[in-house]
C-alpha cells in the first residue's frame, strides 16, 4: 500500500532542495550587490540544454551567448581606460576578453566533436554557463554601480526575456531529457526513491555544506559577507565590492546550473522551464526576508513540501496560486518585526 | 494655365509629361485591382510554447501548401497568400493576432487557433468583424451553439466525439471506476463536461478529479490522488507534452489499469518524450496516423496517405502527425469554398467584406469532402460535419501506434 505522506514528503524535499539553491543564490547576490536576479531560472535551463547540446555534438548556443558578452565586456573596458588616457591598457582590455572568447570558442568546438563520458559534457556545462556569470555581472549590473533594486530587478526582467527568446531560437520549443547519473531505485523504508533524486539530494547538501564553510571559514567568504554588510567598510578594509559583487553573481549562476544538471533527468528542460522554477526559489528567499541564508534554504523546502502537500490534500487546481499565496503572511509577519529597514549602508 | 493633378517633373516636353502623367495614373489605379486578385489567410497556430507540438506542424503545413497551390497556379487562377503569426500557445497573443491578421493583413479567412482556451478567446473578435475562422482544437463550444458561432468552423474531431470513442471502448472492456486528470483550462473542462454527458447511462463511475498546469514539471500529487483508488482506467485530458509526464509519472507509481489519453498527443515527439511509459496506453485518433493499417475501402486512407507522403517528403521521416491534417483540412475546406463561391457567381476581390461572407456560405453550402481527418460535411446546423468515420481507437504498442478498433 502506498504510503502518501511519505512520498508526498520526499517528493518535497527532492524540489525543496533545487528551490533552496535558487534562493540561496538569490540571497547571496541580494545581500551582497543589491540585485535580484530574476533571470536565475534561465541559468538553470541554459546549462541542462548545453549538456543536452554536447551530447547531441552540436556546438550549445551558450557559447555564443559567451563570445557576444565577452565582446561587451572588451568594449566597456577599452572606452573606460581611453576615458582615463591610458591607451595601451584600452588595447588590452580589448583584447584579452577576444581572446578569450576566441579560446572557449575553439575549446567547445573541440569538445562537442569528441566523444566524453556522460559527466565530462555536464562538467563543461556546468563550467560554460558558470563564465556567463561574471560576464553577466559585468556587462549588466557593474555599469550602474549605485542604481536601486528596482533598476536592477528590471533590467534582469529584460535579461530573462532575452535568455528566453535566445533559449528559443538556440534550442527550440521541444522539452529535452537527460539521462539519470545512475539507473536504479532504491528502497527507504515504505518508500521507492530513483538513484537521481538521491543524488540531487545528495549533490544539493553537498553544495549547502561547501558553501557554509566557504562563508564563514574561508578568508573570501568572510570578504563577501563584509560587503554584503557594509559596503563603505569592506571598501575601507581593502575588499574590493566590485569584485565581491561577481563573485557573488558567479556564485548565484553556478548554484543555477548546478540545479539544472541535477533536474533535468528528472522532469525534462524546455526553455520556458527555467522561470517557474527560479520564482519559487525566489519565494524561499522573501521567506529567508532576502538577507538570511539559512531561513532562505528552509523557506525553500518549505515550498516544495507545501507544493505537494497542498496540491494533494487542498486541490491540484489551485496549488501554484497556494505556493504564491504564502508569500503575503511571510511579508506580514516581517514587516510588523523590522520597523528599522536601514540594512545597507553605503 | 490649369494645374495638372500630379506634378511630373521631366526633362522632356509637354507630351512626355501628359505620357508620364497618364502612364502613373493608369498604376495607381490599376494595381491595387491586381493585388487585390489574392486569396489572403490568416494563420495563427503556437508554432512555440506549451502547445508546440501541435502548432509546429500546423505551421510547416501551411507553408507546404503555400507553395502547393500557388505552383498548381492557384484555387482557379487566384493565387494564395497565408499570412502566419505565432500565437506562442498564448491566449493574449492569440487574440492580437487575429486582430492584427483582421485589421492590418485584411485577410479573408482565419484560421485560428491550435489550442480551445485561445480559439474560444477570439470567437467574440470574428464574429464582430463578420470574418470566418477556421479552428484546430477541440472542444466541441468552439462551434456551438451554432447561432452563436455562424463565423467559426472547427476541422478536428470535437471532444465529444473522441469522449464517446473513449466511453465505448471502456463499456467493451467492462471497466467501471475512470480517475480523470486533466490540463486546468477550458481544454480540460471541456473534456470533463462531455464525459460526465457520455457516462450518463452507462456503468462508468468518475471517482478522482485532479487538475494540472499545462507547463507543470511535477504531477506526482495527483497521479497519487489518481492511483490511490484504483480506478480500473484513468483518462488524461492534455496534450503531447504535459500528458507524457503524467504518462510517466503513473508508470512510475505502478498503476496498472487501463490508461487513456486524449487526441492532443498525436504527435510522434509524443512516443519519444513517453518511452516505454507509453506502451499499452489508448487513445481517441483521427485514421491518418494509422494509415497504413486502414482497410482498402476506406475513403480517407488515399487522401491520409497522399498528405502523409507529401509532408514528409519535405519535414523529414516519421514526422506528420494529425494536427498538421488538421491544418491542411482547414486549407482544403478554403479552397473548395472559394471554387464553390467562383462557380456560383464572380467575386468582387476588391470587396474584401463580399469575399469573407462568401466564403462563410460556400463552407456551408458546398458538398461534403474528403480530407485527411475524416469526411467534412459543414451545414448550417454543424460547423464541423464529421461522423464517427474520423475516429478509430488506437494503442501505443512498442512506441509505435496500432489499430485498436
Amino acid at each position: 500500500m502506498l504510503d502518501i505522506p511519505l512520498i508526498l514528503f520526499f517528493e518535497g524535499l527532492t524540489n525543496g532542495a533545487i528551490y533552496a539553491l535558487m534562493a540561496l543564490g538569490l540571497v547571496v547576490l541580494y545581500s551582497v550587490t543589491g540585485v535580484i536576479n530574476v533571470a536565475i531560472g534561465e541559468f538553470v535551463m541554459i546549462s541542462a540544454l548545453t549538456v543536452a547540446s554536447l551530447r547531441d555534438g552540436s556546438v550549445p548556443g551558450t557559447i555564443y551567448l559567451l563570445i557576444a558578452g565577452l565582446v561587451l565586456w572588451a568594449v566597456y573596458g577599452a572606452i573606460a581606460d581611453l576615458r582615463a588616457r591610458r591607451a595601451a591598457k584600452a588595447l588590452w582590455s580589448l583584447a584579452w576578453p577576444l581572446l578569450a572568447g576566441a579560446v572557449a570558442y575553439l575549446l567547445v568546438l573541440a569538445i562537442s566533436r569528441t566523444a566524453m563520458p556522460y559527466l565530462a559534457h555536464i562538467a563543461v556545462a556546468i563550467l560554460l554557463t558558470t563564465a556567463l556569470g561574471p560576464v553577466a555581472h559585468r556587462v549588466i549590473v557593474q555599469p550602474l554601480p549605485r542604481a536601486s533594486a528596482l533598476v536592477y530587478l528590471i533590467l534582469t526582467i529584460g535579461l530573462h526575456l532575452a535568455l528566453t527568446g535566445l533559449g528559443l531560437a538556440f534550442w527550440g520549443p521541444q522539452p529535452y531529457t537527460l539521462p539519470p547519473f545512475s539507473q536504479g531505485r532504491l528502497r527507504l523504508g515504505p518508500v521507492l526513491m530513483d538513484h537521481q533524486d538521491i543524488w540531487l539530494l545528495a549533490v544539493s547538501l553537498l553544495l549547502l555544506v561547501l558553501l557554509w564553510w566557504f562563508f564563514s571559514r574561508t578568508l573570501h567568504g568572510k570578504a563577501l559577507r563584509a560587503a554584503a554588510v557594509n559596503k563603505l567598510g569592506a571598501r575601507l578594509s581593502g575588499i574590493s565590492v566590485v569584485r565581491a559583487g561577481r563573485t557573488a553573481f558567479t556564485l548565484q549562476v553556478f548554484l543555477a546550473s548546478v540545479a539544472g544538471v541535477l533536474i533535468t533527468p528528472i522532469t525534462k528542460m524546455a526553455y520556458d522551464f527555467g522561470f517557474l522554477i527560479g520564482l519559487k526559489g525566489f519565494v524561499g528567499a522573501i521567506i529567508g526576508g532576502l538577507s538570511n541564508p539559512l531561513v532562505a534554504v528552509i523557506g525553500a523546502v518549505f515550498v516544495g513540501l507545501a507544493e505537494q502537500f497542498s496540491a494533494f490534500y487542498i486541490s491540484s487546481a489551485y496549488k501554484d496560486v497556494l505556493v504564491f499565496l504564502l508569500i503575503i503572511p511571510v511579508l506580514l509577519v516581517r514587516s510588523l518585526q523590522h520597523v528599522d529597514f536601514e540594512e545597507h549602508v553605503e | 494655365m490649369t494645374r495638372p493633378a500630379v506634378y511630373v517633373y521631366t526633362k522632356g516636353g509637354k507630351w512626355m509629361r501628359r505620357t508620364l502623367r497618364i502612364g502613373l495614373a493608369l498604376l495607381l489605379f490599376l494595381t491595387p485591382a491586381a493585388l487585390a486578385q489574392t486569396l489572403r489567410i490568416g494563420a495563427a497556430a503556437a508554432a512555440t510554447g506549451a502547445a508546440s507540438a501541435l502548432g509546429e506542424p500546423e505551421a510547416n503545413t501551411f507553408r507546404m501548401l503555400q507553395d502547393q497551390i500557388n505552383a498548381a497556379g492557384g484555387i482557379n487562377g487566384i493565387p494564395v497568400e497565408i499570412i502566419f503569426l505565432d500565437t506562442a500557445s498564448d491566449t493574449g497573443q492569440a487574440v492580437t493576432n487575429v486582430n492584427r491578421l483582421i485589421q492590418e493583413e485584411d485577410v479573408h479567412v482565419v484560421i485560428c487557433c491550435t489550442i480551445s482556451a485561445n480559439s474560444l478567446a477570439i470567437i467574440d473578435t470574428v464574429q464582430e468583424a463578420g470574418v470566418p475562422n477556421i479552428s484546430l482544437a477541440a472542444a466541441a463550444n468552439i462551434i456551438e451553439p451554432v447561432s452563436e458561432r455562424q463565423w467559426v468552423f472547427k476541422t478536428p474531431q470535437t471532444d465529444r466525439l473522441m469522449i464517446t470513442g473513449i466511453v465505448e471502448d471502456m463499456v467493451a472492456g467492462g471497466m467501471q471506476t475512470l480517475a480523470y486528470l486533466a490540463i486546468d483550462d477550458a481544454y480540460g473542462e471541456g473534456g470533463l463536461n462531455e464525459l460526465n454527458t457520455a457516462i450518463q447511462g452507462t456503468d462508468i463511475e468518475v471517482v478522482t478529479i485532479e487538475r494540472y498546469g499545462r507547463s507543470d514539471t511535477n504531477v506526482t500529487a495527483q497521479v497519487l490522488s489518481a492511483v490511490t483508488g484504483q480506478p480500473d482506467a484513468v483518462l488524461i485530458w492534455g496534450v503531447v507534452r504535459d500528458t507524457a509526464l503524467v504518462v510517466e509519472e503513473l508508470a512510475n507509481r505502478g498503476y496498472e489499469g487501463q490508461v487513456y489519453v486524449s487526441h492532443g498527443v498525436g504527435n510522434p515527439s509524443f512516443l519519444e518524450l513517453a518511452g516505454e511509459a507509453s506502451n499499452g496506453v489508448r487513445l481517441p485518433i483521427g485514421p491518418m496516423i494509422v494509415v497504413d493499417e486502414l482497410s482498402a475501402d476506406s475513403e480517407i486512407a488515399p487522401v491520409a496517405q497522399a498528405y502523409v507522403d507529401e509532408y514528409e517528403a519535405i519535414y523529414g521521416e516519421g514526422t506528420a502527425s494529425t494536427f498538421g491534417g488538421h491544418a491542411w483540412d482547414a486549407v482544403k475546406s478554403i479552397e473548395l469554398a472559394v471554387t464553390h463561391a467562383m462557380e456560383q457567381g464572380e467575386i468582387d476581390w476588391n470587396d474584401t467584406e463580399a469575399v469573407r461572407t462568401a466564403i462563410r456560405d460556400s463552407l456551408e453550402a458546398m458538398p461534403a469532402f474528403t480530407g485527411v481527418g475524416g469526411v467534412f460535411d459543414f451545414t448550417a446546423e454543424d460547423h464541423l460535419g464529421l461522423d464517427t468515420r474520423a475516429l478509430v481507437i488506437v494503442e501505443i504498442v512498442d512506441g509505435d501506434w496500432t489499430l485498436a478498433r
